[in-house]
């Protein structure tokens, strides 16, 4: 299970997801502060959005290493997911905010029913 | 459990059972495996149990659906090809159960015993027994056209693509024992787990199209979700499903219900005793 975006071609910037991970039932928000500021990451704001399908997710932007980049943790029911876009300036990660907004939980792989077996 | 046919020889291999036919391995064989994990498509199953770096595959044939003995779900196929340069086929046959599945891979490099070889995977599958009983079931239907689904345990949980913003879903129950449940009992769930749900008369006749019947109750939450909750019956089990969605009336997704109550097959039946279905089998093994 993974995050599905849209297809994007753009080469100012980069976008890497996570699978899909429980997220805890009891201190969420303090577990999604973590798993945003993961590897040092130090962000100057952090938002409260919501995708274009309607799904919450936690918006941090700062740097990495110098390197502009925006964090987003989705909320897909109990499951989350990381996603993590660096580019080379705050114009293009505006650009990559386009794609993360388009985040849904692709539940591939998942053996829910009998007809997925027989596939 | 397979049998032994007669004249073949059982032995160890592994975690398995290798049968080797008369005249010995240079004919062939059959492994066969149980309770392997993970469970997995079809599809992939091939592709795991016909990867060999020696047998080159020249054509795959279509899997053949069964219901063994015991009516668990179960398929065949079979696989032409060549082993250094000379004719082979594989045959592999499949019983899925609750989460795991067993394999009988058969291997035969005597061209005028392919048609055996594959007649024998096919009844070895056919025959295999797990003596898992009567117990929690998942049923076949049809998928929800374009829907994507998350397994929780045995259920299955169908949601659109465009999930939250498409605000239905449908949830897929495991079959349950009718002797320990009854429909009655589930919609009295229903109704209780909604105190404040507003309920549509009581529940109403309802089929699919493969000779399941039983009733759909509905219900109206005062948030405006609405909620169907179907139980279809045999003698045997309750099969139980469930959607939801903002607008009880939304066309599509009420057809999309509709399509998937209807595709509700019944849970394969045990075939009589359990006395052995190919007549050459001459006692069991483990």
């Amino acid at each position: 299970m993974r995050v599905h975006l849209m297809p994007y071609t753009n080469p100012r910037f980069t976008i890497v997801t996570s699978e899909l991970e429980p997220v805890p039932l009891v201190h969420t928000d303090e577990w999604i502060r973590r798993r945003l500021g993961a590897d040092g990451f130090t962000s100057s704001g952090i938002h409260a959005l919501t995708t274009a399908c309607g799904w919450p997710v936690v918006v941090a932007h700062g740097r990495l290493g110098g390197v502009p980049t925006l964090r987003a943790y989705y909320q897909f029911l109990d499951l989350g997911a990381l996603a993590e876009a660096r580019a080379d300036d705050a114009g293009a990660l505006a650009l990559a905010w386009d794609v993360l907004a388009t985040a849904r939980p692709d539940y591939t792989g998942e053996h829910a029913a009998l007809v997925q077996l027989f596939a | 459990m397979i049998g032994i046919p007669n004249g073949w020889a059982r032995r160890p291999s592994g975690r398995g059972v290798l049968l080797v036919p008369p005249g010995g391995a240079a004919r062939g064989g059959i492994r066969y495996d149980e309770r392997v994990t993970p469970l997995a498509p079809l599809s992939a199953l091939l592709e795991k149990h016909v990867a060999d770096d020696a047998f080159a595959v020249a054509r795959v044939g279509a899997w053949e659906r069964l219901t063994t003995l015991e009516g668990e779900h179960a398929a065949v196929i079979t696989i032409a090809g060549t082993l250094d340069g000379r004719l082979a086929q594989r045959d592999l046959g499949v019983v899925l159960l609750d989460d795991s599945y067993a394999s009988v891979s058969g291997y035969c490099l005597d061209p005028n015993a392919f048609a055996g070889f594959t007649a024998m995977v096919r009844e070895l599958t056919a025959g295999d027994t797990h003596f898992l009983g009567v117990r929690r079931r998942r049923y076949e239907y049809d998928a929800p056209a374009g829907w994507q689904a998350r397994a929780l345990g045995f259920d299955a949980e169908w949601f659109p693509v465009d999930y939250p913003r498409a605000t239905s879903s449908i949830t897929v129950w495991a079959a349950l024992p009718r002797q320990q449940v009854s429909a009655s009992q589930l919609f009295e769930r229903a109704r209780t787990e909604e105190p404040a749900a507003r309920v549509y008369g009581d529940p109403h006749p309802i089929m699919s199209a493969h000779g399941l019947s039983g009733h759909e109750l509905v219900l109206d939450h005062a948030r405006g979700t609405g909620r169907h909750v179907v139980v279809l019956e045999d003698d045997r089990f309750v099969y139980p499903l469930r959607f939801e969605t903002t607008s009880p009336e939304a066309g599509a997704d009420a057809a999309l219900w509709r399509a998937v109550v209807e595709s509700v097959r019944p849970v394969p039946r045990v075939k009589g005793d359990f006395a052995p279905l190919v007549h050459s089998l001459d006692h069991w093994v483990e």
